[in-house]
């Protein structure tokens, strides 16, 4: 109770200086017994709120980009363990490569502990597979401005829906080739642009090809190539919002990122236990074994602690930059005075 | 762009995911946010708004008792920092002061409505900037009111009906029969019955605790019944059998405040706080918070556009914002030039300064050097002077030393001769 209540109060004063002094209210006793003098109830704020968004349900966009072949939607298929992404079996005579980038939002709606969860998975098909990739990330760059705009159009609304629908992207796993040598320039050109309108998270893919040794140098270069070129990926150093938040999000930034995974939907029997892997004819690589790659790292980090403060960050701080943008432009909303009702222009 | 949205099928988890960890993460980050919940006591001077403030809080929040000579209504709010748990809520009690004294009670209510519109322009001004901290904002919008009605024991007063038609479009109204101890059992119940039935033929919205959430529908739905809340206040403890309790000491006996079958007080607390206090904020939020929104930008003269056109609606405002913002960013901009200014204007005189004890400093160590010279020059002076004092009389003493020693001759034979005689 100690570091909350210093960091609230000092919180708390900045936002109202007026606040009086804390009255002294008497710890919940440990006993179940709620209707013992002293304790009023205002904890069960938590539970309240619980049931609340477990009624409501979430929303989570994830976009993953990187060349064909990567393996991105092996990996997410894998994290989510359900089939959520189509896997495209490559470029075949009756599919052309696409010209430019296609954009693909598919949703599902996936159910865990009573927890509803509608996940869309943005696949990016295209990216870095023409010869000339010459801002081949611009369409990928509308798209989530797209979102934002969307959601701005809508909180702009006289009457407004209850629940904003959000198809914002929360999150972008953005694949490198495990090359071992360092980022390629698309690679560097992409998380440029782009880190600044989305959160990043880059990972390695097909992380089976490199050894230990080569795996650490690797994401080591990376990391300094990364920090050269001024790319912030998420957690970014500017968000973190306590102490607490710096210590943990410093570590995964300095030693854990990119997280270097292997992605599969095949089981396998080993050592009496069915684990996911890839069977090679030297071993079985176990997905979720942290001595064989960082797949459970980067799923706790997405899913089990940091899912929620994506969605935080996309949304007080993404959105709210292309708003504050949006609306200092020339022109402001979309539209149009009274007098050029006629020309119905998009500016978008 | 290929988009499956609405209709997406459900799809079957092979495994632990591990996404229901989203309500502790989203929890988690709320608890450290801090919460915020404001109440709005609306009643007549006297009717213990509060103790019961205190009673429900469990603290002895600030103030002196209100007089009855206020010559219009006026609003008292505090905020205090409260702690139960991890759970650090802000908690603001706003009360009115002078309710129902005054002679002509026809504007009684309008202080009231005045400023629960407030607090809601001050949060759309805030979410209508351009740069805007809503994440940080402290939210001042009334989440609950809790409207005091006199234990008459006869029905409610017209100055009550007026006020809560006037409040019950803007605010959570809970209405709650005060020092409910002067009324019988029997005559609760009649007072109750006419004050709902009065209610409902003037119609007035009273909020209504949810029954939509089954874990909670069944005790909602049993309170509902239940009002208006008949309620005593007390911060006095008292020794009750073996227990300290909250009570009210009579010639006739002691009503004890948390006994249910003595008064609706724990059902009050159970509802405002134990259970209903997120979906106060919410209806607050959501409902009551909108409607004002879409009048007071209706009221401004924007509409939403057919699906055609895109929404130009408030194109206007966001003009005037962003002047608005400009002029801002113009004037801070003015604000750093002029302390750019003057920061070269300081840094110059004092450099100026420092030229000027250099230059002081100079003139005296020079003036210094042409003294010390002078003094030498006019010592090496005197010196010459005596050397050549000293070689005249040394010239001198060698002539008449010479002229002594032949005149000393001539002096000693001059002795010699006078002797002689």
């Amino acid at each position: 109770a100690g570091p909350v209540e210093s960091k609230n109060e000092a919180a708390m004063s900045e936002l109202v200086p007026e606040s009086r002094q804390k009255p002294v209210v008497p710890m919940k006793p440990t006993g179940i017994n709620a209707n013992l003098l002293g304790y009023i109830g205002i904890d069960t704020i938590i539970e309240q709120m619980r049931k609340k968004t477990m009624k409501t349900g979430f929303d989570f966009n994830i976009m993953v980009v990187g060349q064909s072949g990567l393996g991105k939607s092996t990996l997410v298929n894998t994290l989510f363990k359900s089939q959520v992404s189509r896997k495209s079996s490559g470029w075949n005579r009756e599919e052309k490569i696409p010209k430019t980038v296609e954009i693909k939002a598919i949703g599902h709606v996936i159910e865990e502990g009573g927890v509803k969860m509608k996940l869309t998975v943005i696949d990016t098909p295209g990216f870095g597979d023409q010869i000339n990739n010459e801002n081949c990330w611009e369409p990928i760059e509308k798209y989530i401005n797209e979102q934002y705009e969307k959601f701005l159009k809508e909180e702009v609304n006289i009457a407004r829906k209850k629940r904003i629908p959000d198809t914002r992207v929360h999150c972008c796993l953005y694949f490198i080739s495990p090359t071992g040598h360092s980022l390629r320039p698309l690679d560097l050109e992409f998380m440029k642009h782009l880190s600044k309108v989305v959160n990043i998270i880059p990972v390695i893919a097909k992380a089976d090809t490199m050894t230990l040794e080569e795996k650490t140098e690797f994401k080591q270069r990376v990391r300094k190539e990364l920090e050269v070129n001024g790319i912030e990926f998420y957690p970014q150093k500017e968000f973190d919002e306590d102490l607490e938040d710096k210590t943990e999000n410093d570590k995964i930034r300095q030693e854990s990122m990119p997280f270097a995974v292997v992605g599969s939907d095949k089981e396998y029997q080993v050592n009496g236990k069915r684990v996911l892997g890839r069977k090679t004819p030297w071993g079985i690589i176990e997905v979720e074994n942290l001595t064989h790659c960082e797949f459970a790292l980067l799923r706790d980090f997405v899913i089990r602690t940091h899912l929620q403060d994506l969605k935080e960050v996309t949304h007080n701080i993404h959105y709210e930059t292309y708003r504050a943008k949006r609306l200092n432009d020339n022109g402001g909303l979309p539209p149009m005075t009274v007098e050029t009702e006629e020309n119905h222009e998009s500016n978008l | 762009i290929v988009f499956q949205g609405e209709g997406c099928r459900t799809v079957p988890l092979s495994g632990h995911v591990g996404f229901d960890s989203l309500p502790d993460q989203l929890v988690n980050k709320s608890v450290n946010h801090g919460f915020c919940f404001n109440i709005l006591c609306v009643g007549e001077t006297g009717l213990g708004k509060s103790t019961l403030m205190d009673t429900l809080f469990n603290t002895k929040f600030e103030g002196d008792p209100a007089s009855h000579s206020q010559p219009g209504v006026q609003l008292k709010s505090s905020t205090y920092d409260l702690q139960e748990s991890n759970v650090n809520l802000k908690l603001t009690i706003v009360s009115t002061v002078g309710f129902g004294d005054q002679i002509n009670k026809e504007d009684s209510y309008k202080p009231i409505v005045e400023f629960i519109d407030a607090q809601f322009e001050a949060y759309l001004q805030e979410e209508l900037k351009i740069k805007r901290a809503l994440h940080n904002y402290h939210d001042t919008r009334i989440h609950a009111c809790l409207y005091f009605i006199a234990p008459t024991g006869h029905s409610l007063k017209s100055l009550d009906l007026v006020t809560m038609k006037k409040l019950d479009s803007k605010v959570n109204i809970i209405p709650i029969i005060a020092k409910s101890d002067a009324i019988s059992k029997s005559e609760l119940t009649k007072f109750k019955i006419k004050i709902t039935s009065e209610l409902v033929s003037n119609g007035v919205q009273i909020y209504q605790f949810p029954t939509d959430d089954e874990s909670v529908a069944e005790i909602n739905g049993t309170m509902n019944a239940h009002l208006p809340f008949a309620v005593i206040g007390s911060t006095e403890e008292l020794k009750i059998g073996n227990k300290m309790m909250k009570a009210r000491q009579y010639p006739w006996g002691t009503v004890q405040v948390e006994n249910e079958a003595h008064c609706d007080f724990v059902k009050l607390r159970e509802m405002l706080i134990r259970v209903n206090m997120e979906d106060l904020r919410e209806q607050t939020h959501t409902r009551h918070y909108e409607l004002y929104r879409r009048c007071k930008l209706e009221e401004m003269g924007f509409k939403d556009t057919d699906p055609d056109s895109k929404p130009f609606s408030l194109q206007e405002t966001y003009e005037a914002k962003r002047n608005e913002f400009l002029g801002e960013l113009q004037k801070k901009e003015e604000a750093m030039r002029q302390m750019f200014v003057q920061r070269v204007k300081e840094k110059e005189a004092e450099l100026k300064e420092a030229e000027k004890e250099l230059h002081e400093k100079f003139d005296r160590l020079k003036k210094l050097h042409q003294d010390e010279k002078k003094k030498l020059e006019d010592k090496k002076k005197s010196l010459d002077d005596e050397v050549n004092a000293f070689k005249q009389r040394k010239t001198a003493a060698e002539l008449l030393q010479s002229q002594a020693q032949q005149a000393g001759g001539s002096q000693t034979l001059k002795r010699d001769k006078e002797r002689k005689k």
